[in-house]
């Protein structure tokens, strides 16, 4: 035990300190005067001799008391008190400073948490760096005649597109053209695979409902961004192919960041008791996109 | 001379553990009461001890019965005791030398 470490367990247990010091003094006191009577002084006047000799009491109590008394914690302590009488005393100005400053530092906290997820930190993924987003681009639309089949390639409603000046751009790829890619890319792109948001769904694993967000994705996905599942199987390389064949509706061709996928994973992970939700989330995929090829009901790795 | 009183004290509890007026008396009497503790002095002096852990105390029951603050010295202050020991012995032998006339002092 240090020198420091004692010192302030007596200034923690000052009145209890205080007591035994004054026992003591009192006890040395009593010897004192008990010598002074068998040497034959009176009652009283052995008592007086025997203050005399200790001196001035208050002062060797002060003396004592400095020795535990940690000086700087002691003043921290009374500054501490007059801080919050002071506080007291002013308490409409002391509400208004409470309230600004704490506006301020949840304000930072939250402008720094954002800038932290946006800015700083990277997707929970194998290679973030690597990853890019693919934008489809093409001529201007021109709206075709009633009864003229349309020129334009786009012809999804549900990927939005956007006029830039050179023509028209959206996130989302023609199946003919995701296909021609995925054959061409090998030397450049290690992986090209597709997510399309398909909303929230209801998942029910062991017996719970859940509503999560879902994604259409392609059999590459779970390759291409590295992700191994917390419990269960993922989507593999080739398990949606015949059925993409019959689907010639334009869904797009996007690499793109994790998104829900990342975020469904990671808390499937935590789950490892239950199903996992990437699994369940796979298996939706799987079944909507083989929507228009027959019975759906059956998925192929349950 | 700074240290002295600590190291009287760390002597007289060498024996066996006691209580500060007894302490006191007996630097006394050993003395021959050449040498007198003030309490003023004593107190203090105890309790800086303690909290540089040379020195522990206690309560116990004194030889008349009433509650007493007995110190005692700790492995600590045995070491402390020592190493002072042997600067109050340098001091004295560089004063007697100092101190004694040799005859060929001075023009």
């Amino acid at each position: 035990m240090s020198s420091m470490f004692r010192r302030f367990l007596w200034w923690v247990r000052g009145s209890r300190k205080e007591a035994e010091l004054r026992e003591e003094l009192e006890f040395h006191l009593e010897q004192e005067a008990r010598e002074r009577r068998e040497a034959g002084l009176a009652e009283e006047e052995a008592l007086w001799a025997a203050r005399r000799d200790l001196g001035n009491e208050a002062r060797l109590k002060d003396d004592i008391r400095s020795i535990w008394t940690w000086r700087p914690l002691d003043e921290l302590s009374q500054d501490l008190r007059f801080a919050f009488r002071t506080l007291f005393k002013h308490r409409a100005v002391a509400v208004f400073a409470i309230i600004s400053l704490a506006l301020g530092i949840g304000a930072n906290t939250a402008i720094y948490s954002f800038m932290d997820a946006l800015l700083l930190r990277s997707l929970p993924v194998g290679d973030p760096d690597s990853l890019v987003v693919m934008t489809w681009r093409s001529k201007h639309v021109t709206r075709p005649k009633p009864g003229e089949p349309s020129a334009f390639v786009m012809h999804s409603g549900d990927g939005s597109t956007f006029a830039t000046s050179t023509g028209q751009e959206a996130r989302i790829f023609p199946l003919p053209a995701f296909e021609r890619l995925r054959d061409v890319a090998a030397p450049v792109l290690s992986t090209i695979f597709v997510r399309f948001p398909a909303g929230t769904l209801t998942v029910q694993v062991d017996g719970e409902s859940e509503l999560t967000n879902a994604e259409f994705v392609s059999g590459d996905f779970f390759r291409g961004i590295a992700l191994s599942p917390g419990a269960g199987r993922l989507l593999l390389p080739g398990q949606q192919h015949s059925v993409h064949r019959r689907r010639r509706d334009g869904r797009g061709i996007r690499r793109d960041r994790a998104g829900h996928h990342g975020r469904t994973l990671s808390t499937a992970a935590d789950q490892s008791r239950s199903r996992p939700r990437g699994r369940a989330t796979a298996q939706r995929s799987e079944l909507v996109l083989g929507g228009d090829h027959g019975p759906p009901a059956r998925p192929r790795h349950a | 001379m700074r240290g002295t009183l600590d190291l009287m004290i760390l002597r007289t509890l060498l024996p066996g553990p006691n209580h500060g007026h007894a302490i006191a008396k007996h630097i006394q009497r050993t003395t021959e009461d050449l040498l007198q503790v003030e309490t003023g002095s004593l107190y203090p002096a105890l309790y800086r001890l303690e909290a540089s852990g040379w020195v522990a105390a206690s309560w116990e029951k004194s030889e008349k019965g009433k509650r007493a603050r007995y110190y005692r010295i700790t492995p600590k202050g045995r070491k402390q005791l020592a190493s002072e020991q042997s600067k109050w012995n340098a001091f004295v032998r560089a004063m007697a030398t100092l101190l004694k006339p040799t005859g060929e002092e001075g023009p």
